[in-house]
């Protein structure tokens, strides 16, 4: 080392100040340089067998860490330079003392180096050859070093000086089944454990006092902060020279749960309570959480929670006990049988969060309810049978957060966690059913979280395909979606949503829609009452939003009436307080009430009423609502093409009901063919009444099913459930002369085709006025139209019109050709038709 | 060979929460060519999983498709060597009777005719021609039929034949049937 050198490293070790970052690294270069030199020179003696010499190197090398000018960082990487020279040293040694040198000696000969740094890490080294050479006892030698290591009191010279002797002794620490231990009783093992708190315990009051280091003195205040800052974040870097020594401890097979918890911990946790160093109590904490086995802190756990709920002001808490119950969250997923008193935990976890809100007044909201989010989710691992400590701490939340007044963004996404925790836990909305705080929970979220957890809540009743059975839990569900069928006081009004909410609206009323179905009882009267709380809910929460929960409602509500049938029917005996007429009476004013504001929606739901009711033997309950659909008809369908879907949907569902009199159907029947006769447009009018010539020959099918033997005479009126031939003559005449006045001949040979087949299909049925002969003066009228238009029928009509036309002639064909038609179609003739078609 | 998904009558959300699952399972994108959906989907939500099912999506509307969906009345499609008539099922009066639909079958000239309406499986040939009501896949209330079984149809078609494979839901099991029909030479 050159003497100016020399000269300006003691002059620095006096005023223990470190310098500027550009004189650092000049510092540090020479240093290193120092380093590699005198290490040279010291494996050159080795290789000579010169030892004095050698150490004499060593000892110049090593003053090199002496310096106190160097940052953590800097000295840091010194440290790791010097110790790579440090192991050829204590490889050579070691060899040497294996030829018959004695190691005592070696050990005592380096204690006259002069400078107290380069002859402790020599005595290190050595000390950890005289160990391996088992010429004194193990612990003999751990406390003479121990003891020796504090004169060295300098911050980071300490502190690296201690992880040396940590590092070297890592190995050869008395343990059970240890080649070091002299003896197995206790007494004497538990010297490693004293060995390495002690260790512990010095370096981190030597980590801790490196905060306490000078900056220099030439700086101003900002960058007096900077720099302060910045020897915080070395310092952190250099966190695991102290954490090493608590993985030591926790490697130790002596530190059984007994030993653990009667000695090292409560050791440990004196030393992080009286450092009140932050960075180190955060640091500490969540080392010993990490390196120690889950069932140790399962044992300790109220020693532990009672030292969190002591630490600095400045700690993070929320991380520490975030740590600590995931680890018991982890460990109860693979080991729940291990777990004897799986409450106790609940309840010591309870008391240490009241304990640290209690000691901590400044613990922001936030980090409390992430916390308490932790404990939910152990809560649910450990036994989530065990509703009512879960409720408690959503009480607790609800407690810590509205006494916070407004909300933060931090705050808001922990209530939607604590909230979804448990959804996403149970995956049956049943459970959370049960909870008392969990709405008041929602409440306390601004509306467009509340409207997203609603629609989480209904998504998690859908996946898992939850059926909610009473009405009681039907209503306490909807005070969780409320939001979802009314108005909320702080909703933006419909005019100021944008499109993303008009599609967030339809979502979230098709989801309410799909729910409806899982809402039933297999108690029939239970599922009334589900169905009248629908009725109440849906009925307040305005029109935008009945448009679309109509419907299900009704539909459900027709389901049960099947069923309350099929009850009766099973149960005669039994007098059942219930019956479809109720259901059908509940449907109707709700079905009755909507026709002005949604008459199509209306209208058919009231057909499909109809049906309902037609099959549940109710005449005159099916005749109102028949009589309601034509109103609805009369009163509120204009637009010209939807008159002529609803009036053919109307005539084709009366043509499926069969429980009216002959009085009442014939009512019905003039109703919709006088609508349909007055449709505007031409080809609606015709397909319309030709449709309803469907109406005037009504086969009773079901009748027929069960006809026996001996009722054979009476066989023929029972099959025929309504007929009228000269009305369905009429029909079809009408079609035909509404359809020949067409201008535009496409058309016109198209509704004849139509009207056609309609003919060939009541063929069968023998009826007086639609026969043979009928058909034949249509199939002639076709022919006189094609002549009329001088020229050929594949002319005048798309290709596709005239293959429904050859295939209809070739259908006549085949039934003429088939014994049991043959006698009704033989007198059809095709002849003409067969010439149209060439 | 191409395969061929017929479905229809899916209501939701008016009449079910959803397609079962042991259905959903069983309808994996990546297999089906076509699928012909017989309509009352009755949401857009309905049609998207159709679409993430195969490319070629044919629909017509049912009675109750929003107007805003714009399907046609009727579709026909020709596959491999058949022409498939679409139609829902509603405008054939009366409903499900085979005379009537056999009507439709000549007016669209189809080989084969697919409707829905009544929520119940049923195939039949007539004349030589095939008509399939794949039923409802989701068990959806029905005002004329009140036992109903959830259902759905596959076909595979090759060349001239087809095989077709029906799937139903019973008292939550999935129960399979295979019915097979060659297309008759035109000379017939």
């Amino acid at each position: 080392m050159s003497k100016r050198f020399k000269q300006q490293v003691k002059q620095l070790r006096k005023t223990s100040q470190l310098v500027s970052t550009n004189e650092q690294s000049k510092i540090s270069n020479q240093t290193k340089e120092n380093v590699r030199k005198f290490g040279f020179l010291m494996r050159r003696a080795l290789d000579q067998g010169k030892i004095p010499a050698a150490l004499k190197n060593a000892s110049q090398m090593l003053d090199g860490l002496r310096t106190s000018a160097l940052s953590p960082k800097n000295y840091y990487d010194l440290y790791m330079q010097v110790s790579d020279e440090l192991r050829y040293l204590e490889f050579f040694l070691q060899e040497d003392i294996k030829s018959g040198k004695s190691a005592s000696k070696l050990y005592k000969e380096v204690q006259f180096i002069e400078a107290i740094v380069p002859r402790l890490y020599l005595m290190i080294t050595t000390g950890s050859v005289l160990i391996k050479s088992k010429e004194v006892e193990t612990q003999d030698v751990l406390s003479d070093l121990i003891e020796m290591c504090k004169g060295v009191q300098h911050p980071t010279r300490g502190l690296f000086l201690r992880h040396y002797l940590s590092q070297m002794t890592k190995d050869k620490l008395p343990d059970k089944g240890s080649e070091y231990s002299t003896s197995n009783d206790q007494e004497s093992l538990s010297n490693s454990i004293d060995f390495t708190i002690k260790n512990f315990v010095e370096m981190n009051k030597l980590w801790v006092r490196i905060a306490h280091q000078k900056t220099p003195g030439n700086l101003t205040k900002k960058e007096k902060e900077i720099a302060q800052k910045n020897l915080d974040i070395e310092r952190k870097e250099l966190k695991i020279l102290v954490g090493t020594n608590l993985v030591r401890l926790s490697q130790l097979e002596i530190v059984t749960l007994e030993v653990y918890t009667e000695k090292v911990l409560p050791l440990l946790l004196e030393q992080i309570n009286e450092c009140g160093d932050p960075i180190a109590q955060e640091y500490l904490m969540e080392v010993i959480i990490q390196v120690f086995s889950d069932d140790y802190h399962i044992s300790t756990l109220p020693s532990i929670l009672q030292t969190i709920s002591k630490l600095a002001e400045g700690v993070n808490i929320k991380q520490i006990m975030i740590s600590l119950i995931n680890r018991l969250i982890n460990y109860s997923e693979s080991n729940s049988d291990d777990i004897n008193d799986k409450e106790q935990i609940f309840t010591i976890f309870s008391k240490g969060i009241g304990l640290i809100t209690k000691e901590r007044k400044n613990l922001p909201v936030k980090d409390l309810l992430s916390i308490l989010n932790s404990l939910i989710q152990l809560a649910l691992q450990l036994n989530p049978k065990q509703i009512d400590y879960i409720d408690r701490v959503l009480r607790f939340c609800y407690n810590s957060a509205s006494e916070s007044g407004s909300l933060s963004r931090d705050i808001i996404k922990e209530i939607n966690n604590l909230l979804t925790t448990p959804l996403t836990k149970y995956k049956n909305v049943n459970v959370l059913l049960e909870f008392e705080n969990y709405s008041p929970l929602i409440e306390l979220l601004p509306y467009s979280d509340r409207r997203k957890i609603a629609l989480k809540i209904i998504e998690n009743v859908l996946q898992n395909s939850t059926y909610i059975r009473t009405s009681e839990k039907v209503k306490k569900l909807f005070e969780y979606v409320k939001i979802l069928v009314q108005d909320e006081k702080d909703m933006p009004s419909e005019s100021e949503e944008d499109e993303y909410q008009k599609t967030l609206f339809l979502a979230e009323q098709d989801a309410v829609c799909r729910l409806v179905h899982l809402l039933k009882s297999k108690d029939l009267i239970e599922s009334f009452k589900i169905l009248q709380v629908l009725a109440q809910k849906f009925g307040n929460s305005g029109e935008r939003r009945i448009k679309h929960t109509v419907s299900p409602l009704v539909f459900s509500s027709l389901l049960l009436s099947f069923k309350i049938r099929d009850y009766i029917e099973d149960n005669e005996e039994e007098q059942y307080p219930l019956s479809p007429k109720k259901i059908f009476e509940f449907v109707y004013k709700i079905v009755t009430s909507l026709t002005p504001l949604f008459p199509l929606v209306s209208l058919k739901l009231l057909l499909q009423c109809a049906q309902a009711s037609d099959k549940c033997g109710f005449e005159a309950i099916c005749y109102e609502f028949m009589t309601k659909a034509i109103l609805a008809y009369e009163e509120h369908v204009v637009v010209s093409k939807v008159r002529f879907e609803m009036i053919t949907i109307i005539s084709s569902t009366l043509q499926t009901l069969r429980i009216f009199d002959e009085e009442n159907y014939s009512t019905l029947a003039n109703h919709a063919g006088g609508h349909s006769s007055k449709l505007m447009v031409v080809n609606d009018q015709a397909r319309a009444v030709c449709l309803c010539s469907y109406l005037f020959w009504i086969e009773d099918e079901e009748e027929d099913d069960d006809s026996e033997e001996d009722e054979e005479e009476d066989e023929d009126k029972e099959k025929i459930y309504f007929k009228d031939t000269k009305r369905l003559q009429g029909c079809i005449s009408r079609a035909i002369r509404v359809a020949g006045s067409l201008m535009e001949s496409a058309s016109m040979f198209q509704l004849l085709f139509e009207i056609l087949n309609v003919c060939l299909y009541f063929l069968r049925y023998e009826i007086e006025q639609i026969n043979a002969d009928y058909v034949n003066t249509l199939l002639e009228l076709i022919h006189r139209k094609i002549e009329e238009n001088n020229t050929n029928l594949s002319e005048l009509v798309e290709p596709q019109s005239f293959n429904f036309y050859k295939s209809t002639i070739k259908h006549i064909k085949y039934c003429q050709s088939q014994e049991e038609t043959e006698d009704l179609f033989k007198q059809i003739n095709i002849s003409i038709s067969l010439d149209d078609l060439k | 060979m191409v395969l061929i998904l017929l479905i229809g009558d899916i209501h939701i959300p008016q009449r079910s929460f959803g397609i079962p699952e042991q259905f959903k399972k069983l309808l994996v994108p990546g297999k089906i060519k076509h699928v012909l959906c017989t309509g009352n989907l009755t949401s857009k939500e309905s049609l998207e999983y159709l679409k993430t099912l195969a490319s070629e999506v044919h629909v017509v509307k049912g009675d109750f498709d929003d107007e805003n969906l714009n399907f046609p009345e009727t579709k026909t499609i020709q596959l491999e060597n058949f022409k498939f008539g679409l139609c829902h099922g509603h405008q054939i009066v009366p409903w499900g009777d085979q005379k009537s639909l056999q009507v439709l079958q000549r007016k669209m000239d189809v080989d084969i005719l697919v409707t829905g309406h009544t929520h119940e499986f049923t195939a039949f040939q007539l004349e030589n021609k095939l008509f399939i009501n794949p039923g409802t896949v989701t068990g959806a209330y029905s005002g004329f039929n009140d036992e109903i079984e959830p259902s759905f149809v596959l076909m595979d078609v090759k060349g001239s034949k087809i095989i077709t494979y029906v799937y139903q839901l019973k008292d939550g099991d999935v129960s399979v049937e295979k019915i097979t029909y060659t297309k008759p030479s035109e000379n017939d």
